[in-house]
């Protein structure tokens, strides 16, 4: 588990994160969101101790990373979002270089180990230096899990990858975040709904939003939608049976017209309702409410 | 001590593997030997003593170490390796000893390849192997305080060239403080403050052992100079992280 409490940073007088609390329990992946420059990397960087707070405290599972940081950083995997590498080094002599510096003992099998799992045997001898972006960030995806650290940082782990390597990442991540608290810097919010169990944005430094994708959702103050297609006669009798007014939007099937429901009703419910009510629903589609929408507002900078 | 050992088996593995490592030590070698056998007109000096090629050294030091050490910090920092550097459970300290450690040994390395000068002279006269031995140690200690300020200068910025440049000016200054022609310039210094600023010179402290005298204060001097530069190294990593 880590916690962030308070966390603040100025570089000069502008303050890249302000006042920046939340936790990561074993299981999470908490989606870390925000626009560029929000203060992502930043947050990162000091829960990685890279960088050290001007106010605020980092705690993995009780320990301090002002405290004892090299204890602290024992637990830690961290991938930097630049996916910095030693150029002179083969891949697998980095891997054996980053396990060394942890002081695990079976160090040679767990290069063999990361190197599985995060398919980089093609390029296992080849210099770091001439390596493709993909593998770039999968070294270093290795790196970070190579001491099997309870707590990962990924700084915007798919970034560059083809949609291929993407969906390996995220099934890796699923896959780790079992056992592991897991937090996830991205801005594609698709991937945060597909991996994250919960989700934070930050915002010209400051939180804005801790919950899941659903609070985010709500934060928009714009309900989920669902389009119908009933026979004209039905509309009284449905929004009678819904309670809500149907918004017209033309011809649908032959003899039937498309309606749409602006709600927060879950789809199975209102199925269920219009059914008992004996309305037959030719079409029937359902919408959650676009995510990109509530960041954009939740995000929105004073201009 | 583990975490400084690991840090310098990486340094030393990108010596190897590096061909600066070895342009280096060929520029080092035939400077070394040109400025002894020709500038320095060895055998028509007829001393069986390497006092030509050590009297030659500081000035040499003062471009090539600069260039060992300019690559330690700048580079981590362009590449941003330095990220990962820093959140390795290794700490500063040991990461900083590491490094300065790699490059001074690589510096001895290169001292030991100067060995054929110490063939020559046996093979010319009878020296006295006492000045050979102390004025190779002590050498190497005044390479660490060249290296030390190289490290720091390193650690100021993310292009070598910058470091390599301000590390030259640095270290010029501390050989020029120590040279007799520099004083009638500062003359309109106080006599104790001129003595102090001489004092402060590397060439002083260097001569005494190449004549055979390894004097406790000069070994206090440049490891005072070199423990000095790295805590101002170190506090600069500290700052850059805190701006």
């Amino acid at each position: 588990m880590i916690t962030a409490a308070g966390l603040t940073k100025r570089f000069g007088s502008i303050t890249a994160v302000n006042d920046v609390t939340f936790t990561a329990a074993t299981g999470d992946v908490l989606g870390f969101l925000g626009p560029n420059g929000a203060g992502k990397s930043t947050t990162l960087r000091m829960l990685a101790g890279y960088l050290r707070p001007d106010a605020g405290t980092v705690t993995v599972d009780g320990a301090g990373m002002a405290g004892d940081p090299i204890a602290v950083k024992k637990k830690i995997g961290y991938m930097p979002e630049t996916t910095p590498l030693y150029r002179e080094m083969t891949a697998r002599e980095y891997l054996s270089f980053i396990a060394e510096a942890h002081g695990l003992e079976n160090a040679p099998r767990r290069v063999e180990e990361v190197i599985e799992t995060a398919n980089l045997g093609a390029i296992r001898h080849q210099l770091t230096g001439t390596i493709s972006k993909g593998y770039r960030s999968r070294l270093n995806f290795a790196a970070a899990v190579i001491h099997d650290p309870p707590v990962l940082l990924l700084d915007e782990p798919t970034d560059g990858l083809d949609p291929n390597q993407k969906n390996e990442i995220r099934k890796l991540i699923k896959k780790l975040s079992r056992s592991k608290a897991i937090i996830v810097s991205t801005h594609i919010l698709e991937e945060v709904e597909a991996m994250c169990s919960r989700i934070i944005i930050i915002s010209e430094g400051r939180l804005v939003l801790d919950g899941t994708a659903d609070d985010l959702r709500r934060s928009a103050g714009r309900p989920n939608a669902a389009v119908i297609g009933l026979k004209p006669q039905d509309r009284t009798a449905a929004e009678g049976v819904l309670g809500r007014s149907l918004a017209d939007l033309g011809a649908g099937a032959p003899g039937f017209e498309r309606f749409r429901l602006d709600t927060d009703e879950r789809p199975a419910s209102l199925g269920a309702r219009l059914a008992a009510a004996g309305i037959a629903c030719e079409e029937f589609c359902y919408y959650d409410a676009p995510l990109d929408d509530a960041f954009r507002r939740l995000t929105r900078t004073k201009e | 001590m583990q975490s400084a050992w690991i840090i310098i088996k990486k340094e030393l593995r990108s010596y190897v593997f590096s061909p600066l490592a070895f342009i280096f030590l060929t520029i080092f070698l035939a400077f070394q030997m040109g400025f002894t056998f020709i500038l320095g007109r060895f055998y028509e000096s007829n001393q069986a003593s390497l006092d030509i090629f050590f009297s030659f050294q500081p000035w040499l030091y003062l471009f090539l170490i600069p260039a060992i050490g300019m690559r330690l910090w700048a580079e981590e920092k362009s590449a941003g390796t330095i990220e990962t550097l820093a959140t390795l459970p290794l700490g500063m300290p040991s990461i900083i000893a590491g490094k300065f450690l790699a490059s001074w040994l690589f510096v001895l390395a290169a001292l030991v390849l100067t060995f054929p000068i110490v063939i020559t002279v046996f093979y010319l006269g009878s020296p006295d192997p006492g000045p050979m031995l102390s004025g190779y140690a002590m050498s190497w200690l005044m390479a660490g305080a060249f290296l030390a300020v190289a490290c720091f200068t390193s650690a100021l910025t993310r292009n070598q060239v910058i470091s390599f440049v301000l590390s030259v000016i640095i270290c010029f200054v501390f050989l020029l403080v120590g040279f007799g022609v520099f004083h009638d310039y500062l003359e309109f210094l106080p006599v104790g403050l001129l003595d102090f600023l001489s004092g402060l010179g590397f060439i002083p402290h260097f001569q005494k052992a190449v004549r055979g005298v390894i004097d406790l204060r000069d070994v206090v001097y440049f490891a005072s100079v070199i423990v000095f530069f790295l805590i101002l190294n170190a506090a600069v990593l500290e700052k850059k992280n805190e701006s």
